[in-house]
């Protein structure tokens, strides 16, 4: 434990004094994400992202786990979610409003709509990959080390197509939180 | 002085993406949504070359599912590169695999009617690059992928309950009409090396 803590310093700090050198950055977060679905229908998802920016650009990794969902018409009990995509900053200064656009792939199992397997007679509900959008905005305020702050809403669209009827993906989702950056 | 004009495309550059894409005026009156990446190499200062893979799925109006996977290539011609914005004319080739599942019920189980194809196409079409920065741009392009070889066999069709989906339509239609489709795409590439 001792030796994993030392590590993580020397990294830090590093990179830390690294960062004056160099004109891109690493930044990394994890926060809760609440959305909201059709019908008073609302979910619950885990945020974790990797991001590098450069010239004003961020690319960025994403991935959402799913944790629930509440409300009138809860559809799914599976809706994980991962986005690759881009981000435009409109300023390079410490308070930076972005505008992007992720393509992604959603992991989802309806909660709603199975279909019979005629070998076991159980029914099933099939987890289906299919291709979602994304287009977000938010800013990061970022600290003189280490810590930004971030908040961020975006809207998702696709839809969950297995064997079964089909399901709309579409949601607002919402974030926000700290962040680590280096 | 005249101030010498940047050039954002040169030969060498090497530029790895993501994009998605609409696939509409198919098979089906439906549009499939698609995600994919995409890695640009530069061949020529006015030829660039795309290669591509894609994975599209298309609801069949709530009575099936359909879903695609491109891998392919494409050549980009640049006639005039205008600043930041570069249209281009493309062709290419690319390897299709369709899946179509029909809906299943706990009424009615319809699992052993799917059916499937691999096969080629060819497609062409326009775009244009925008660039936001000198190494990231953004990318539209409107192209028409027709495939060759026997197509998916199987009818949409409309009744009285309902869009019905028949993997196994009494009329084979295998070589009435080439299949084919438009395919909408949105791209985002970064520069990442200059090879040459």
């Amino acid at each position: 434990m001792k030796k994993i803590l030392v590590f993580i310093l020397i990294t830090v700090s590093t990179f830390s004094f690294a960062q004056a050198n160099r004109n891109w950055k690493l930044k990394t977060a994890l926060s809760f994400a609440p959305g909201l679905l059709t019908e008073k229908t609302y979910s619950l998802q885990l945020q974790g992202y990797l991001g590098f920016i450069q010239d004003k650009i961020e690319w960025r990794g994403e991935a959402f786990y799913f944790l629930n969902q509440y409300g009138e018409r809860p559809r799914f009990s599976m809706n994980h979610q991962i986005y690759t995509g881009a981000f435009y900053h409109f300023t390079d200064k410490a308070f930076q409003p972005y505008l992007g656009f992720q393509p992604g792939i959603a992991i989802s199992q309806s909660s709603e709509y199975a279909t019979l397997n005629t070998e076991t007679n159980a029914l099933e509900y099939k987890i289906a990959a299919n291709p979602v959008g994304s287009v977000a905005t938010g800013f990061d305020f970022f600290g003189e080390k280490l810590f930004f702050l971030f908040v961020e809403t975006r809207y998702i669209f696709g839809k969950h197509k297995a064997d079964s009827y089909p399901v709309y993906l579409d949601e607002w989702r919402f974030s926000f939180g700290l962040g680590l950056y280096f | 002085m005249a101030q010498e004009k940047k050039k954002y495309l040169e030969k060498g550059h090497f530029a790895p993406g993501l994009r998605t894409t609409t696939s509409v005026f198919g098979h089906d009156p439906v549009p499939g949504l698609g995600v994919g990446g995409q890695v640009r190499l530069q061949i020529l200062d006015y030829i660039s070359t795309d290669w591509f893979a894609d994975y599209i799925t298309m609801d069949l109006n709530g009575a099936g599912t359909r879903n695609n996977a491109h891998i392919g290539w494409s050549v980009l011609f640049y006639p005039k590169q205008l600043n930041r914005f570069t249209p281009y004319v493309m062709a290419g080739h690319c390897f299709d695999y369709a899946h179509v599942t029909p809906v299943s019920t706990p009424y009615n189980d319809r699992s052993d009617e799917s059916v499937s194809r691999w096969s080629s196409a060819v497609q062409a079409g326009i775009g244009s690059h925008y660039f936001l920065t000198e190494r990231f741009h953004l990318t539209f392009s409107a192209q028409f992928m027709m495939h060759l070889g026997n197509h998916l066999d199987y009818e949409l069709e409309e009744t009285s309950t309902g869009w019905y989906l028949d993997t196994d339509p009494v009329e084979h239609s295998h070589d009435e009409r080439l299949e084919g489709h438009i395919l909408l795409t949105l791209g985002l590439n970064y520069r990442i090396a200059d090879f040459w």
